[in-house]
């Protein structure tokens, strides 16, 4: 038997019409695979913060915005609807690949340079760029140069990565307890990165649309569930600059669910333990841009990021939904 | 609910605060937006992640509710008081309890509930205090929603309404000789 | 897979039971260090040692904290996960906790997937989407 709070705890304050709500809901359920049924008054909230930071003046004036085709309105949308599970060492995969193959294999080969340069692209509040950072911190041998870049499109966001001051509730999840108490201490409700950590990672703002700035060559790059916004044509235009800006034997990281196929054959895949990471593929005659072939038998791009799951639990910083119109 | 009362206020004196301690100020370590956010923080994530505490003003009628009182000892010591509108005790409870529970709780399960909530309150206000402090278990009674009542107006409270439900969160400075809560096992 | 949850509170104890058997655990519960104890060589003697533990701090008789002590002590008990689930957030403590041999620690408040998330570290259980539903 399951119980629901009556109607009045559940109280929709005003903003958004139905129409747009319901447009909203299938927006998340076609890109992101999250389902929002009876979670209205979490959309409403979630959009009323965005619409904050956007500077627009509510939830709805969000969805119009997006439901006439602003993408990047959109991919905001999704973001701030979407939990993330765990936002330190994401996934997990990946990051025992780096531990187990990929940091190992780079510590071998960069043995005269004695350096590693990492990016942590779309890296929001910078969780990702500090379990790089303290893996590094593990794995790489002392006397290393370790350069982390986190980029990101919301200066907002760059500033509460820069600060490393997570709430208690975000390092709650996914963070082993070791780690915890190893690079973070208390402040106030808050937990901060020690400044031995936070300065191995800099930050800047940055447009993956666009042109990139001079970025040099990066040993290993996290790109992960940011593609999944972008249009093919986009898409294509991020992985070929990222490209360029990657070592000959570099590694490249997407998301869970996420994967070049179909954008040509200069990336060659190559599994990692459980985990699949992108290698340049410099044979000759490898081209990039959509390739207009078969049926291929591997399987197409869809599907959600590994860690989409249905809006249950506050995921963000611990701070109440302010007062929503007439409250 | 049956009729079985809640136990009255009185507990065995086993420990008290040093006499002639300095009455601490509880706004010193915690203000009234923080105590709303940790009971917001503490309500989303046990009870109902979907809902709002709307912070309420003004004179706020006296309700029968649930009160749960914890002490925290060590260089700031205060009592906590968490107070919960009877009705909407017994619909945290059910909440917390979860699917599977059959049948209206019981007060037992409820003044369960309600101390719970006031542990992990405490214990995330024991965190903004000095370090080396210790929290009590919990004293769970009848009372009413109202001021947490304090000596010397420096008590630190929070009202909020999660729907029509009032809730109340109090912080106060403990003094020497008032009435002190058994302590936990902690070992220090 | 069995799994021993120990806090004073019974409601707590139902939560954290309720998240556990999410994921395919069997519940047994126990108020106190003493009595998770007792009920730790019950389970020894059944052949239905715990893979895992969660334990609070704060509790009348035996605290958490000296459990762990116990239980690490005890080489029966070797491969059993110690994680605290407690409202005990100062750094220095969980600092001690994890020193006597506690593996993991979560903090109340916790969300189902908090917990979830922690167990799937800790490598007792596969996360999956449909498990977060």
């Amino acid at each position: 038997m399951t119980v629901h709070a009556p109607e009045s705890l559940t109280a929709k304050p005003t903003g958004m019409t139905e129409a747009s709500t319901s447009w909203v809901r299938d927006m998340v359920r076609r890109e992101a695979s999250i389902v929002l049924d009876g979670k209205d008054y979490l959309i409403d909230s979630r959009l009323c913060e965005l619409a904050r930071r956007l500077g627009l003046s509510s939830a709805e004036e969000v969805a119009r915005n997006a439901i006439r085709g602003d993408r990047s309105v959109m991919a905001g949308i999704v973001d701030a609807l979407t939990t993330n599970e765990t936002s330190w060492f994401r996934d997990g995969g990946p990051f025992e690949a780096l531990r187990t193959t990929i940091l190992p294999e780079l510590i071998r080969a960069r043995q005269s340079e004695r350096s590693l340069r990492i990016w942590s692209a779309a890296c929001s509040s910078g969780q990702e760029a500090y379990s790089v950072a303290m893996m590094c911190k593990k794995i790489v041998p002392p006397g290393w140069e370790i350069d982390i870049l986190g980029t990101d499109l919301s200066r907002d966001i760059l500033d509460r990565a820069k600060a490393g001051r997570y709430s208690q509730l975000e390092v709650n999840r996914g963070l082993p307890a070791p780690l915890l108490v190893q690079w973070m201490r208390r402040a106030g409700t808050e937990w901060e990165v020690i400044p031995e950590l936070r300065q191995m990672v800099r930050w800047d703002w940055m447009n993956l649309a666009h042109p990139f700035p001079a970025l040099g060559r990066f040993d290993i790059v996290l790109l992960r569930n940011v593609l999944i916004y972008f249009d093919t044509r986009t898409k294509t235009g991020v992985l070929d600059r990222t490209r360029a800006h990657l070592r000959s034997d570099g590694y490249l990281l997407l998301g869970g669910a996420e994967t070049t196929v179909g954008l040509g054959d200069v990336w060659r895949r190559e599994v990692v333990g459980t985990t699949p990471a992108w290698r340049i593929n410099d044979a000759p005659g490898a081209h990039s841009g959509p390739i207009e072939t078969g049926p291929s038998s591997r399987p197409a791009m869809t599907g959600p990021p590994r860690s989409a799951s249905p809006v249950r639990s506050p995921s963000r910083p611990a701070h109440p939904p302010a007062p929503l119109g007439g409250r | 609910m049956t009729a079985v009362p809640f136990p009255q206020r009185t507990q065995p004196i086993e420990e008290s605060a040093p006499i002639g301690q300095a009455v601490v100020d509880p706004s010193s370590f915690v203000d009234v937006d923080t105590l709303v956010e940790l009971l917001t923080v503490t309500w989303a994530t046990f009870v109902d992640p979907e809902c709002y505490l709307a912070p309420v003003d003004g004179l706020i009628e006296r309700r029968p509710a649930v009160v749960a009182e914890i002490a925290i000892a060590g260089d700031a010591p205060v009592r906590i008081t968490l107070s919960v509108e009877q009705a909407g005790a017994v619909l945290v409870t059910e909440m917390m309890l979860g699917e599977g529970a059959y049948g209206a709780p019981t007060q037992l399960d409820v003044s369960d509930a309600i101390g719970e909530l006031s542990n992990v309150l405490g214990g995330n206000i024991k965190a903004l205090l000095p370090d080396g402090s210790t929290l009590t278990l919990p004293n769970v009674t009848a009372g009413s929603t109202g001021t947490a009542g304090d000596n010397d107006g420096t008590a630190v409270t929070a009202t909020v309404a999660w729907g029509p439900y009032l809730v109340m969160a109090g912080i106060s400075a403990e003094v020497a000789g008032q009435l002190p809560l058994t302590a936990s096992g902690a070992a220090r | 897979m069995h799994a021993l949850v120990i806090d004073d509170s019974r409601t707590m104890r139902r939560i954290v039971s309720s998240v556990l058997a999410r994921v395919g655990f069997t519940c047994v519960e126990a108020e106190h260090g003493e009595e998770a104890l007792a009920k730790l060589e019950d389970m020894t003697a059944a052949g239905t040692l715990p893979a895992i533990a969660t334990i609070d701090w704060n509790m009348p008789v035996m605290n958490g904290l000296t459990f762990v002590t116990r239980v690490r002590a005890d080489t029966r008990w070797r491969d059993v996960t110690l994680m605290m689930v407690t409202t005990e957030s100062e750094h220095g403590q969980i600092v001690r906790a994890l020193a006597a041999g506690a593996h993991e620690y979560v903090l109340k408040p916790f969300t189902a997937e908090d917990m979830i998330s922690k167990l799937s570290m800790l490598g007792l259980v596969e996360t999956s989407a449909e498990v977060m539903a």
